[in-house]
């Protein structure tokens, strides 16, 4: 940690955590006291407008900086290949807006756009980012052309200094970018040093979960509107976007419905990653994807508010129609077909979403369309040869087949064909009362007010009668 | 230098020498020569401003939150920063010392015990996987009309 005054301070982990709070109003000039109505109900729309940025006025700032306005694909060979497999009258169009052609080479730079312009705006020297994922890129890639410091803080390495080389990759892209990377070890305790160099340095905390992240993503969903409708002449019948933390789902399905999609599937998507632990030095690098997995989409959905900002902003059930699960070697495997078939090579973390729309497309009619909203950039490490290869030094069995045979871990299993790529829906009724029950700890159920009630049934998209039911099963 | 744990990186030759899994090294003459300040001379002091990474022990085993699960709490949380050294320091001091001064690409200053003299990356797209070769190519495409 720098030196500064941080020796007049208590710097010890449950001091530090004990200050959160006043850490991270000074750090994003924004008290979400205005917002709270209870342990549980915030007012979300109002947050969400507090940002003080019309939605024109964020594609003005991201347009400044290298983002938006990305190209929709129509994937014609990939689309045959599904139709070949389909039952007649199926097989819907695959589309993909190639995110990867944003500053820094992902959607992500959506999100940082708006944080960096806010940071600037408000005087501030520096940004802050703890991320392990294509954000920490976005944020250095604005923060350089805003003019200020970035650091990111990283998760990198396990105990033997290993870590695997999509998190390399991206913690190289951030010192390309010009930040300074604070490296650490496997561990939660990363929002610590978080607090910490908030606290050392005064600058502003450009967190995923702010509403500006969040109101920088909308521009995916009407860009995308926009364009299937010029080009097919019709709404997106689905949207696919791969879930971890949320943001991307809830800014893509906010956009959509500005853009007046009302009908539009919204679809979420991870990797199994079911029974490896996300803060095991053991299981760090028995993963072969670092986002986009369920050891983030399942926790976020069930409970946003679990980030490092009081409320967040990201509130996935409250958009998400279905989720869909796909295994690792079923987006490798796609992955491959992209470049093969497509002559688009993209990194394979993008590339969860294509892997869910391929098993929905074959279930949708052909003249429906479903968008896969994200691609990422590829290079050395961020590449599922790498991340292949990396698995199988580390033990991890990696065969073609059905790809049922996937145990998160210890084998991959690539399929064999196309009709193998099959994913597996997951259960949303679950997911929602997994929702309540963590509201539940929060504020006891009996203490609930209307308030509490009413917004509940907007984070679950469900009407409040379903709510006062599904807690009486708690 | 015996027992050290500094990585030292020449810049241009794959000479480096690594913790426990020690590979054969000829540093310090060869690795020495493209070291800042050191050109062509053993090298036995790193210079100020070159590049290097400093790790720091952020929490113990014993400080660290008790959601950690058991496998990493017997670890200590351990952060690693690059940035340009403040100061000439003896190589021999170095190799003891718990903490050298650097300044950050940003400018921030950072004290930290010296691991690792001109980091670099080395990641790569990996071994090849005869699993991938052969997806959307004609040895698995029989039947699909293009």
């Amino acid at each position: 940690m720098s030196q500064g005054d941080a020796g007049h301070r208590d710097n010890s982990y449950a001091a530090v955590m004990a200050r959160k709070n006043e850490i991270m109003k000074a750090s994003m000039g924004m008290d979400y006291d205005d917002f709270v109505q209870s342990p549980i109900a915030f007012d979300y729309e109002r947050m969400m407008r507090q940002t003080g940025y019309s939605h024109e006025d964020i594609v003005r700032i991201q347009a400044e900086t290298k983002v938006g306005n990305t190209p929709l694909f129509e994937l014609r060979n990939l689309t045959e290949l599904v139709r070949s497999v389909s039952p007649a009258g199926k097989g819907a169009r695959i589309l993909v807006k190639d995110e990867a052609a944003n500053a820094s080479g992902s959607f992500k730079a959506r999100r940082a756009a708006i944080s960096a312009f806010e940071a600037k705006k408000k005087g501030y020297n520096g940004i802050i980012a703890a991320t392990s994922g294509n954000y920490g890129a976005a944020v250095a890639s604005q923060a350089a052309q805003r003019g200020l410091k970035c650091i990111i803080v990283q998760e990198v390495f396990d105990s033997r200094y290993v870590g695997q080389p999509e998190i390399v990759e991206k913690g190289r892209a951030c010192e390309a970018y010009g930040a300074e990377v604070m490296k650490l070890s496997v561990g939660p305790e990363l929002f610590y040093v978080l607090l910490r160099a908030l606290e050392d340095t005064g600058f502003f905390n450009a967190s995923l979960y702010t509403p500006f992240g969040i109101r920088g993503v909308e521009t995916l969903g009407t860009e995308l509107a926009a364009q299937v409708r010029a080009q097919f002449g019709r709404e997106p019948d689905a949207v696919v976007a791969t879930h971890a933390g949320g943001g991307n789902l809830t800014g893509t399905a906010r956009g959509l419905l500005l853009a007046d999609c009302k009908n539009t599937r919204v679809v979420a998507c991870s990797v199994d990653l079911g029974g490896l632990h996300m803060a095991s030095d053991h299981d760090f690098n028995r993963k072969s994807f670092t986002t986009g997995h369920t050891g983030f989409g399942v926790p976020f959905a069930t409970w946003p508010d679990r980030v490092d900002v009081p409320r967040n902003a990201a509130r996935s059930l409250r958009y998400m129609d279905e989720y869909q699960l796909v295994t690792q070697g079923e987006v490798f495997y796609v992955t491959e077909l992209l470049t093969k078939l497509e002559g688009l090579e993209r990194g394979p973390a993008g590339n969860i979403s294509l892997t869910a729309a391929v098993t929905l497309a074959r279930g949708m009619d052909r003249d429906q369309v479903v968008v896969v909203q994200e691609t990422e950039y590829t290079g050395a490490g961020k590449h599922h040869n790498s991340q292949l290869s990396f698995a199988r030094a580390n033990g991890v069995e990696v065969r073609r087949g059905d790809p049922d045979g996937n145990v998160p871990g210890k084998t991959i299993v690539i399929p064999e064909s196309i009709d193998q790529v099959r994913g597996k829906p997951q259960d949303m009724e679950r997911l929602r009362l997994s929702y309540l029950k963590n509201a539940a700890k929060a504020l006891p159920v009996a203490e609930w007010s209307a308030v509490d009630y009413a917004f509940v049934a907007l984070d679950l998209k469900q009407p409040e009668s379903w709510v006062r039911q599904a807690v009486k099963k708690l | 230098m015996r027992g050290g744990k500094i990585l030292y990186y020449s810049g241009l030759l794959d000479i480096y020498r690594r913790q426990s899994r020690i590979l054969p090294c000829r540093f310090p003459r060869r690795a020495g020569r493209f070291l800042a300040g050191n050109k062509g001379r053993l090298m036995t002091t790193v210079s100020k401003g070159t590049w290097v990474e400093i790790e720091q022990v952020i929490l113990t085993p014993a400080q660290r939150a008790a959601t950690v699960p058991d496998d990493t709490r017997q670890t200590p949380l351990v952060m690693r920063v690059s940035g340009f050294l403040t100061a000439d320091i003896a190589l021999a001091v170095a190799e003891t010392a718990s903490a050298v001064t650097i300044r950050t690409i940003i400018g921030r200053e950072l004290t930290g015990k010296l691991v690792t003299v001109n980091p670099f990356y080395s990641h790569s797209f990996g071994a090849t996987m005869p699993e991938l070769l052969t997806i959307g190519t004609l040895y698995e495409g029989a039947g699909v009309q293009r």
